[in-house]
């Protein structure tokens, strides 16, 4: 396959995990996903700056946020992730463009990173969809790959 | 992708009968087909009693 052109559907933005490398499964029932990366400025402002900050990059870090709904038969969903929670298990993550179907687009571009759940929240209102968000920090390096 | 695993697969924190349909990643999905968890194993023929 190749490259997707134009504007990409978010919907086929799908994130894979799990406790192993290379041992990626599908997160059931996701509404929204989204990664943050961010660089930390060092300021090297000095007298000789002529009156403006000057800036260099520092300590860069990621984030990864996922909502969806809660079900209690999911291959991969809430209950899988509250256990890693509590477990403190590192998960190797895939953010990835699976297109149209079910499989990552290959040509295109895919995040991989490994990370820990920092927060996990379900939430149950009143006749409506018992859902949970989470996030999650990432440790070590961000690698942005194309998929093959 | 969407894989139907062959066989029992018990690793990595994943425990799934035989006939089971998960969505694994590209890298899964191949590291799974190298295990031979992705082949259907081929029937075996019976044989014919001779007379």
């Amino acid at each position: 396959m190749a490259q997707t052109t134009g504007i990409i559907n978010s919907s086929s933005i799908r994130v894979f995990l799990g406790t192993t490398d290379d041992s990626e499964v599908v997160l059931d029932h996701v509404t929204e996903c989204s990664i943050s990366m961010t660089t930390d400025m060092r300021d090297i402002t000095t007298k000789t700056s002529g009156g403006y900050r000057e800036l260099l990059p520092g300590l860069k870090s990621a984030s990864m946020s996922v909502s969806g709904l809660f079900a209690e038969d999911a291959t991969n969903g809430y209950n899988q992730l509250i256990d890693h929670q509590l477990a403190g298990d590192k998960l190797f993550v895939i953010f990835t463009n699976t297109g149209a179907g079910v499989t990552a687009n290959i040509g295109d571009e895919q995040f991989d990173i490994e990370g820990y759940i920092s927060s996990l929240e379900q939430t149950a209102g009143v006749e409506d969809n018992v859902g949970f968000s989470m996030t999650i920090e990432v440790t070590g390096t961000v690698v942005r790959e194309v998929i093959s | 992708m969407k894989v139907t695993i062959q066989k029992p697969y018990n690793k990595g924190g994943w425990k799934w009968p035989a006939g089971k349909v998960v969505d694994v990643s590209n890298k899964f999905a191949a590291k799974l087909k190298k295990g031979g968890y992705l082949d259907k194993p081929e029937k075996k023929e019976s044989k014919k009693i001779k007379e």
